[in-house]
């Protein structure tokens, strides 16, 4: 497949290129094109965490109990909001007991995948999560996460015993159910997010390209209809940024909600 | 204990560097097949995507139900069924997966 860069990935393969791809090389580790050796979804999430925890800092200095400013009031919506589904609402209300400890690792992957998601409404940057591997790395620590933190909760022996199904005797007709069922919810999670964002570019950039057919095509027939017809390429595509937008914060909650969830249920202490 | 989980979560960040990105150039199908290909994708995107939405449809119509019936469980009804919507979208989404990375043409 032919690999385009985007604006901001052809900077950062221009500007660190030479620097890094001789510590690949040592490393064992041979890129496609030599001279573009780092991807751009790895330049951009890079970049995206870094604006993050920079964000983050910044801000931290700036929070108050007793004067929150305009922004600080915003964001703590992300926390806890009326429509109640807020981190520490979904915490309260899922995990319940000892829940809210969990806000720091669910907190982040979600606004982690979040800019991500969002990040390709600005000219020159595409979504990381529109390769398979950004969601399948945020899977990923989300798989290690819940199930050590189960371990961690009940013991590592209890927290095998729950693979094991309800009784002994259904244990081998259980486990190998409950070890499907744990690799899909990886699978799930990871096809969820990919394939959502690839379907929200797909879109746009069909529906461009059958405005810009209907312009050329006009062309043909006439300059001052084909001159007219531009308009369509311009306004057509543009309720599917809309809807871009929609699923970016949609995925994002999902892929809170689901962490949630599983952390839920590995922690679950059964009375 | 400590120095084991360390050790193995050093040997995962190992392997998971050392393993060069595992993408071969996708070979070809003869013509013929990448037709059926390309046929038999449109017909499970179709089935798929049908199914999928008489299952959301039928999820929101109960939802919707059971708002009307009891607006005070608002709170725990939209949860389930974004939750259910959730993994009912995501079987429609596993067909496009499929098709996205068999059509290659």
């Amino acid at each position: 497949m032919e690999h385009h860069l985007s604006p901001f990935g052809e900077l950062v393969n221009r500007l660190l290129g030479p620097v890094l791809l001789p510590l690949l090389e040592a490393l064992g580790y041979h890129p496609h094109d030599p001279h573009q050796p780092i991807p751009d979804h790895i330049a951009t999430q890079i970049l995206i965490a870094i604006l993050v925890v920079l964000f983050a800092l910044w801000f931290r200095r700036r929070m108050s109990a007793d004067n929150p400013g305009a922004l600080q009031l915003c964001f703590e919506q992300l926390l806890s909001n009326s429509f109640s589904v807020g981190i520490y609402n979904l915490l309260d209300s899922i995990v319940g007991h000892h829940g809210r400890r969990h806000l720091a690792f669910v907190g982040t992957v979600g606004v982690f995948v979040l800019v991500c998601n969002a990040i390709s409404l600005i000219p020159a940057f595409t979504s990381p999560t529109a390769v398979h591997v950004v969601p399948l790395g945020c899977a990923l620590s989300v798989f290690l996460y819940y199930h050590v933190s189960g371990a961690r909760t009940v013991g590592v022996a209890a927290y095998g015993k729950h693979f094991l199904g309800p009784i002994l005797p259904l244990a081998p007709l259980m486990l190998p159910i409950e070890l499907v069922s744990h690799t899909a919810r990886l699978l799930s999670l990871t096809v969820r997010l990919w394939v959502n964002m690839v379907v929200s570019e797909l879109l746009y950039l069909t529906f461009l390209g059958l405005g810009v057919l209907m312009v050329t095509g006009a062309w043909h027939i006439n300059k001052v209809l084909g001159g007219a017809a531009a308009v369509v390429p311009l306004v057509v595509p543009a309720p599917f940024v809309a809807l871009h937008i929609f699923v970016a914060f949609l995925q994002a909650f999902v892929f809170t909600l689901l962490p949630i969830v599983y952390i839920g249920g590995a922690v679950a202490e059964e009375h | 204990m400590r120095k084991a989980m360390a050790l193995a979560g050093l040997a995962l960040v190992l392997l998971v560097f050392a393993a060069p990105a595992a993408a071969q150039a996708p070979q070809k199908p003869p013509d013929q097949v990448a037709m059926w290909i390309v046929i038999t994708s449109g017909f499970a995107m179709a089935i798929g995507s049908a199914f999928c939405g008489m299952a959301q449809a039928k999820a929101c119509a109960a939802a919707c139900e059971g708002l009307a019936r009891n607006p005070g469980a608002a709170d725990q009804i939209r949860f389930a069924l974004i939750l259910a919507l959730v993994l009912i979208e995501s079987l429609a989404l596993y067909v496009f997966a499929i098709v996205y990375l068999k059509v290659t043409y």
